[in-house]
């Protein structure tokens, strides 16, 4: 996955200078899990109330304890995609830093690659929330002028390459900030 | 007109840089009409359900606070105009220094409502990039006052060599006699946003009053009928009558409204600077460098075609602000096919337009276009089938339709990326084309969903700054996946250096002035 970065480190020369995609680290793929674990149960829960008014108050066909059954189901079944969508993301994602700026790939059926330019940051953002600092990730931001693109986040970086991605992509000189 | 450029008096520059001035005495008066605006909702609520003696009370006391607000804004607000830039100093309690460079300001707007005309004066906003709310905002100036900071401002932008001031020229590019502006009218319909807008604000109002509206609408409408002892086929007549009196007068209402926001259009260009005016009792007047032009969507509907006529809107990155209209994305509202060609030849860089090398796409294109609309009436017919029995056949005549639909478009549809201009233009009945320089890409997309990756395709999707969210992005869709693989590729490269070392700057006096 990420046997080049995951040891030390990486400085921004190193980076550049590194060709193929990279992947996001093993540790990126339990917080992917664990975020679809909450998606999951937070969807599950509300499909499971929708369905149980309808299921218990209005037209209970079902004993009881066989429709708690299915609403419990129907969360894990929730849960389980939610985690098994967050671990397709996490092995779809790659990034790579090249002259050019940040390049990264997003899903597998619906294949996206985007580019940023070195020269269109303009600034970015470093955030870790409390379980990405358990595993020692971080999300890195970058921001454009762009409209729909104003703001790339990608989760799930080692925090030392969303450090190192961040030094190497900081706008170049004032004298050529006017992207406008 | 009243804003001509021509009445800003050539002011001895140097000698006002470093006075702070004031905003025109009246200026509480429409600082305070300013505020009442925003709470108009608010005030009249309390007008109408207020059932309570005392509301009227609270509501005086709310604008006598305001009116002090006010007046204290008033005394507390200075502006300056500095070497670099222009510096505000506002507040009374919360004091606030504001200091805008001028090669941050991206346009600078003058509005002048009816009421400022009366009194002489007009608004001035200072809009930077980014920002949803302008930068620096004088309400109010006198209007001479406003042509000078105006004038300066564009001035001080431009000043890259001292001889700027000098060799000051306007152009007129183009004008809109009355006959065009009744044609816009005709042709952009805002009445029906008018009225639309109308709907959902009784929506919003409760009570259901739009259900009452129809229902009384509908009583009346059939007692007419019954009145009239209609046939089952007078009554359709009927209704078509009155259909067409309805369109009929929202293409009226369209027309007004089109005369008031465009009469006295005049769109001019003054040393790289492109000034927009327009209004009949409201005028406004924007004013933007050429560079700062974002992108561009050409747009020519079915009554476009029929008037042949074709309008311009630009991207300018200032974001757009709610409900406020921006004098300057209405570039070119109207014009006659040849002239707008002639204008974008004069506002892209140098004969990149009329664009020659249009690129067909895929060409299955046209399947991707058909394929998914003809199966959601298939199965919109089959659901009728199911319910309602043969009359679903009806349903399935708009399929041959679709086909033709995407037969056209696809033989329509091109891209062309050279000359640092990236185009796309689409369409069947109604066409469109979209295009940016290529130095003023943000960002670049390529995508493929399934459908795309068993047809070997893909769509490379481009993000400009300053792009509405109401209008589709500058995208190409269905490339031949090998072209778009190249295309991304090889533009990648030219986005590599920073813009400024690219061809548009030159072209333009813009600000070579190192941001502070």
């Amino acid at each position: 996955m990420s046997d080049s970065l995951s040891d030390q480190p990486a400085a921004a020369s190193e980076l550049q200078a590194a060709g193929p995609w990279q992947a996001l680290p093993p540790a990126a793929a339990q917080l992917a899990m664990i975020s679809g674990t909450i998606w999951g149960l937070i969807a599950g829960v509300g499909a499971a109330a929708f369905i149980a008014w309808p299921l218990l108050v209005a037209w209970p066909v079902l004993p009881l304890p066989l429709t708690l059954l299915l609403l419990t189901l129907l969360v894990l079944a929730l849960v389980a995609f939610g985690i098994w969508l967050g671990y397709r993301r996490w092995k779809s994602s790659l990034w790579k830093l090249d002259e050019t700026g940040l390049n990264v790939t997003r899903g597998r059926l619906w294949r996206k690659e985007i580019l940023i330019p070195r020269s269109r940051v303009q600034h970015l953002d470093i955030e870790r929330g409390p379980i990405e600092r358990h595993f020692g990730l971080a999300t890195l931001i970058v921001h454009t002028a762009g409209t729909r693109l104003h703001a790339l986040r990608q989760t799930g970086l080692l925090d030392a390459d969303a450090v190192a991605l961040r030094d190497a992509l900081v706008p170049a000189s004032a004298g050529h900030d006017d992207v406008l | 007109m009243t804003m001509s450029s021509e009445a800003a008096p050539a002011a001895p520059v140097a000698a006002i840089t470093s006075a702070e001035r004031r905003l025109h005495p009246l200026s509480w008066l429409f600082l305070l009409i300013g505020q009442l605006k925003q709470f108009a909702l608010p005030l009249l609520v309390l007008l109408f359900t207020g059932k309570h003696s005392d509301s009227d009370l609270w509501g005086l006391v709310g604008i006598g606070a305001l009116m002090a607000y006010s007046i204290a804004q008033y005394f507390t607000y200075r502006y300056r105009i500095d070497s670099d830039g222009v510096v505000i100093r506002s507040g009374l309690l919360q004091r606030s220094l504001r200091h805008i460079p001028f090669a941050r300001i991206q346009n600078v707007t003058l509005h002048q409502s009816l009421l400022h005309r009366l009194f002489n004066v007009a608004e001035v906003r200072l809009e930077s990039a980014g920002a949803a709310k302008p930068e620096g905002q004088m309400r109010v100036l006198r209007l001479d006052a406003a042509h000078q900071l105006e004038q300066q401002i564009r001035e001080r932008g431009a000043a890259t060599t001292a001889a700027t001031a000098e060799t000051e020229h306007s152009e007129v590019l183009l004008t809109l006699p009355i006959g065009e502006v009744i044609r816009l009218g005709l042709i952009n319909n805002r009445g029906l946003l008018v009225v639309g807008g109308l709907f959902a604000l009784l929506a919003q109002a409760g009570d259901n009053l739009i259900g009452k509206i129809f229902t009384a609408l509908g009583r009346w409408l059939s007692g007419q009928a019954d009145a009239l002892h209609l046939s089952l086929l007078a009554a359709a007549a009927a209704a078509v009558v009155l259909l067409l009196v309805v369109m009929v007068l929202l293409r009226l209402l369209s027309v007004v409204i089109a005369l008031l926001q465009f009469h006295g259009f005049r769109l001019s260009q003054c040393n790289g600077r492109l000034s927009v005016e327009r209004g009949l009792l409201t005028r406004t007047r924007g004013s933007v460098p050429r560079h700062r032009i974002q992108a561009y969507s050409l747009s020519e509907g079915l009554l476009h075609r029929v008037f042949h006529r074709r309008s311009l809107r630009v991207d300018t990155a200032v974001m757009e602000a709610l409900n406020e209209n921006r004098s300057l994305r209405d570039l070119v509202p109207i014009a006659t096919v040849a002239s707008m060609d002639s204008l974008l030849a004069g506002l892209l860089p140098d004969s990149s337009w009329p664009i020659r090398d249009w690129q067909p796409l895929h060409p299955r294109a046209w399947r991707r276009k058909f394929a998914l609309p003809a199966i959601a009436v298939l199965a919109a017919s089959a659901i009728l089938a199911y319910f309602r029995g043969p009359i679903a056949i009806v349903v399935l005549a708009a399929v041959p339709v679709l086909y033709w639909r995407a037969l056209f478009w696809a033989r329509y549809s091109a891209y062309s990326i050279s000359d640092g201009l990236i185009a796309f233009r689409g369409g069947w009945l109604s066409r469109h084309w979209r295009f940016a320089e290529s130095g003023k890409l943000q960002a670049m997309e390529l995508l493929q969903s399934p459908f795309d990756r068993r047809h070997g395709m893909a769509t490379l999707r481009f993000d400009t700054a300053g792009a509405s969210s109401m209008q589709s992005s500058l995208s190409i869709p269905y490339l031949p996946e090998a072209e778009a693989r190249r295309l991304y590729r090889s533009l990648s490269g030219g986005l590599a250096k920073p813009w400024s070392s690219a061809t548009i700057r030159s072209r333009t006096t813009a600000s070579t002035a190192p941001a502070p």
